[in-house]
């Protein structure tokens, strides 16, 4: 188990990964509907910093932090599905042993319903 | 959204998920307030935000989540990281939990079928109001019930919740005195549950999801966890990653995805399992490698009627071999190592086709005390026509070793739906059984069932004789002899094996003759064989109890209303029931009182008290059956006969939702209720061990530190159990064997998560795997249609080389999603003589080019 001082908020640099831009592209700009959710990446211990900068170099895709082998990762999406999507792709990087959902916020698209 | 509240969500989106990998509790500041508890209402941060604890509706895993809605809408759902069994993650397919409430074709309103030559196709169904609906319902009831109980049936699911569950069991048992219930765990479970009830009498796993955490060695048979229990699954990778000598075995007979990332695969021809077990249990007895000590404490030896057949005919269960299936004599360990012996390392290879060296590699790593190892199983071992026997199979290694109920050590039946342990085996949906355990047949049994409902001595005699399990309900159908079901929570149009007679293809005129009413949140196959279809609220629209294969029971709240007209499923049965029993008297007083008065008010329609009150209310006569204390009249059957009902306590109603699910037996140590995480197992009861249970009834000190206090001496039975051929083996005319089995992204047939546009766009067809070996040979290729025929009957569908299994040569795998392709129209009935669960995996099929 990690120590607590880890639970941190906020985009954070992962060891050798450049810290990734607040809003990567490819997500939906403000005022645009947007569906965010975060996940807990495993990999394989030695892959993880390449992971990270995989994962983050991925449209609407932030890594957070790194736990060991585990990343914390948002997505920004418009939509569930292209949520979805986007998270079944991690498993086809290279290095990613499990996608874990932790969290989403669908509001926007409750509220267009 | 706007930046700000984009950036607060963003901000609580990562702390909860940093918190998750840490495995630390996160509230969920930043988007509502407080931690979720008890469907408080808490401050939001926009909007009026409530938010409620929930479990996941899809998978067998029964992963807690916390659901926030505003303005009658879901808006998030996260991992509830209080939840024991999945601390705050969930599986990709969390993602759709909301969706699959909002599909655009949601029944809202009752639909009634005028023609039933209309049966079978889109269409023929009209809107109806709830009165027209339910009085005909009832009417065909009562009438099928005055005229012929024998004709009428249930068919009920380890989906439908555990208070709905009990009152239907109660209705159907006590009120209309029929035993023709069952759900369709029956499909699913009854191989795991007559295991259990054969080698340990009591129903349940010993241990735990946290097994995983501590397991060295991890044994799947007939499972693929990584497509069929994800979450489960990313803990067992999660614990290979922590520690690289973990090693994992799979066992299959095609590779899988679970294959996939196993240190090693055991390939083995259809149905030689039993060889393969039985050649590990004798290598450890004739090499000295058993533990002896846990045998001397522990086991008793059996051996049970052999050469048992197959059911291929209606008949089978009243023939004499049918009938001498259950039967065990008792034997010596010396005899129980002789009818071992011929199962040598080489006749297993034969059998099987796995090398000789991989069985005695695995026999050696059972041998090896030093490390723990957690068999894990599913389908491939339930579904089997010997499912039951090897069932036994894996528990006689597993106990000879003295490998069972101890952390990370022990024989782990994975279930296949949510609550197919909370509902289906714990609150006696099946012909045979009645609450807690308890079976119809068993005197005692049943006077402890009348004291707790308030029946008169002797009124529940009537049903001592169980009544039709699964595949003899839909036989007897398609007859022509049932003229009433009801199905709720199922599709059985989709998921029963021999649909070519069950959907009368054919002459067969049962399923279009008898009245159905089936009780649905979307239009099904099952439907279309409706005369009148029940609209549902569901999921997160009422209250509802799951209770998951780590005997974990857990409450999903209520947090949105359900569209248009759909309504709880549990006031369709009260509305059914109070119609059916109108002017019937139980021991001199209303039925319908006697039996659901407490929490129904028949007058005015309606429950006496909102969702929460009236689940309290029906969970604390249930839980009545596990704390005879409660009644007096109980406590004395308890003592008398010896039933020990209180050993799997359950806990006050509310203790569930304050603690995000609590794993039973929960003991009450003064006055505080606590869980159980590893039963059996000696060691302090605050750390989840089973001391209560240990000091109570079993004794401390035994070898492994466990002791088996609910099973018969305290000994649980070591049955030898031989190896039988497959129902069919193939031949020139069917030479292939057919597989099926269920894919990652659809939950079953498909009825909710085929409405999720991603999830059906991503598996959007039901494939044929096929060796490229078998294709060559059959002048096939992918994307080639084929129809595949048994002696059932036939289907077509698409060939693929590329699928997500690989089959070998002379096996081929379908997913069975799919009612467009109905793969179940080929697959076999055939059963396991002891449990009557249907073996899906191997028919005999050929397969032709068209
Ligand atoms: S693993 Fe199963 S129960 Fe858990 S989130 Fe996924 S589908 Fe739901």
């Amino acid at each position: 188990m990690m120590a607590s001082d880890q639970v941190a908020v906020g985009p954070r640099g992962v060891d050798g990964v450049p810290e990734p831009a607040p809003v990567a592209s490819g997500a939906p700009t403000a005022g645009e509907p947007v569906v965010i959710s975060s996940l807990v990446v495993e990999t394989a211990p030695e892959l993880a910093g390449a992971v990270a900068g995989e994962l983050a170099a991925l449209p609407g895709v932030e890594v957070h932090e790194r736990q060991g082998h585990k990343l914390v990762v948002t997505i920004e999406a418009a939509s569930v599905e292209a949520s979805h999507a986007r998270a079944s792709s991690f498993i086809q990087v290279a290095g990613v042993t499990g996608v874990n959902l932790v969290y989403c916020n669908f509001e926007d698209e409750a509220a267009a319903r | 959204m706007e930046l700000t509240r984009r950036k607060f969500v963003k901000t609580t989106a990562v702390a909860l998920a940093s918190a998750a990998a840490a495995g630390t509790m996160a509230t969920m500041a930043g988007c509502a307030g407080e931690p979720a508890k008890g469907g408080a209402q808490a401050p939001a941060g926009q909007g009026d935000v409530t938010r409620t604890v929930g479990v996941c509706r899809f998978c067998g895993c029964g992963c807690g989540v916390i659901v926030e809605a505003r303005d009658g809408r879901l808006v998030s759902v996260t991992g509830d990281p209080e939840n024991g069994s999945n601390r705050g993650l969930n599986c990709v397919k969390g993602y759709y939990l909301a969706s699959a409430l909002y599909g655009d074709d949601r029944l809202t309103t009752p639909l009634v079928r005028d023609d039933k030559a209309t049966k079978g196709a889109p269409g023929g169904l009209r809107e109806a109001t709830w009165d027209e609906a339910l009085d005909l319902v009832a009417s065909k009831l009562r009438e099928t019930w005055k005229a012929d109980k024998s004709r009428l049936a249930f068919w009920g699911s380890g989906q439908q919740p555990i208070v709905e569950g009990y009152c239907t069991a109660k209705f159907w048992k006590a009120g209309l005195l029929s035993n023709n219930i069952d759900p369709n765990a029956r499909l699913c479970m009854a191989s795991a549950v007559v295991g259990f009830m054969n080698v340990f009498q009591t129903d349940e796993p010993a241990g735990c999801y946290a097994d995983i955490d501590e397991a060295d060695v991890f044994v799947t048979w007939g499972a693929n966890m990584a497509e069929a229990h994800p979450m489960l699954y990313s803990r067992l990778t999660a614990r290979k990653l922590a520690d690289d000598r973990v090693r994992h075995y799979d066992l299959t007979t095609l590779r899988t995805r679970t294959s996939a990332s196993a240190d090693k695969v055991l390939m083995f021809k259809p149905g030689a399992d039993i060889a393969i077990a039985n050649a590990i249990a004798s290598y450890l007895v004739e090499n000295n490698l058993y533990d002896k000590a846990f045998v001397a404490d522990h086991l008793q030896f059996k051996q049970g009627t052999e050469n048992i057949g197959n059911a291929f005919e209606d008949g089978y269960d009243a023939s004499e071999t049918g009938q001498s299936v259950d039967a065990v004599t008792s034997i010596t360990f010396e005899e129980y190592a002789a009818r071992l012996a011929p199962y040598t390392l080489e006749y297993a290879e034969e059998v099987s086709g796995v090398p000789a060296a991989d069985i005695q590699e695995l026999a050696e790593v059972f041998a090896d005390k030093s490390r723990k190892v957690l068999s894990l199983w599913t389908m491939g071992v339930n579904q089997h026509n010997r499912g039951t026997w090897m069932n036994h199979c894996i528990y006689n290694i597993h106990l000879l070793t003295g490998r069972y109920a101890r952390p990370g050590d022990g024989a782990f039946s994975l279930t296949g739906q949510p609550t197919a342990c909370g509902t289906a085996r714990e609150v006696g949906t099946f012909s045979h059984r009645l609450p807690a355990d308890l079976l119809v047949a068993q005197e005692p049994h049943r006077r402890y069932t009348e004291a707790i409902w308030s029946l008169p001595e002797g009124y529940l005699d009537a049903i001592a004789k169980p009544g039709f399990h699964t595949v003899k309900m839909f036989r007897e159908l398609s007859k022509g002899n049932i003229d009433f079901l009801w199905s709720a929570h199922n599709n059985w149009a989709v998921s029963l094996p021999n649909l070519t007679r069950f959907l009368g293809r054919g002459d067969k005129r049962g399923v279009i003759d008898a009245f159905i009413c089936v009780s649905e949140v979307y239009p099904t196959l099952s439907t279309q064989y409706a005369d009148v279809v029940l609209p549902a609220a569901m999921w997160v629209e009422r209250e509802g109890q799951f209770g998951n294969g780590e005997r974990r029971t857990a409450v999903f709240e209520k947090a949105v209303d359900p569209p248009g007209d759909a309504r709880w499923d549990l006031w369709m049965l009260m509305e059914v029931a109070k119609r059916v029993l109108a002017g019937e008297q139980i021991g001199g007083k209303d039925a319908f009182d006697v039996l659901f008065g407490a929490w129904y008010d028949p007058e005015a329609g309606a429950f006496r008290g909102t969702d929460r009150e009236v689940s309290r209310a029906i969970w604390e006569e249930y839980r009545t059956f596990s704390n005879p204390a409660l009644n007096e009249a109980a406590a004395a059957i308890n003592e008398s006969a010896g039933l020990k009902m209180e050993a799997k306590q359950l806990a006050p109603y509310d203790l569930y939702i304050d603690n995000h699910g609590l794993t039973w037996p929960v003991r009450e140590v003064d006055g505080e209720w606590l869980p159980t995480l590893w039963r059996f197992c000696d060691g302090p009861q605050a750390d989840g061990f089973d001391e209560q249970g240990v000091e109570r009834y079993g004794e401390h000190d035994r070898a492994g530190g466990v002791s088996f206090y609910k099973s018969a001496g305290k000994r649980p039975s070591v049955v030898f159990r031989p190896w039988e051929p497959p129902a069919e083996i193939p031949d020139d005319e069917y030479p292939f064997y057919l597989c099926t089995g269920r894919l990652l992204e659809h939950w079953h047939t498909g009825s909710m998560t085929r409405r999720i546009a991603e999830l059906d766009r991503a598996l959007p067809e039901a494939l044929l795997d096929v060796n490229p070996a078998d294709c060559e040979r059959l002048g096939v290729k992918d994307g080639d249609r084929v129809r595949v025929t048994s002696r059932y009957g036939s289907c077509d569908i698409t060939v693929s080389t590329t699928g997500r299994t690989a089959p070998p040569e002379g096996i081929v795998f379908a997913p069975f999603f799919a009612e467009e392709t109905l793969i179940n129209l080929v697959v076999q009935d055939v059963y396991c003589p002891l449990s009557k669960e249907p073996d899906y995996k191997k028919t005999t099929v050929s397969i032709e080019k068209i």
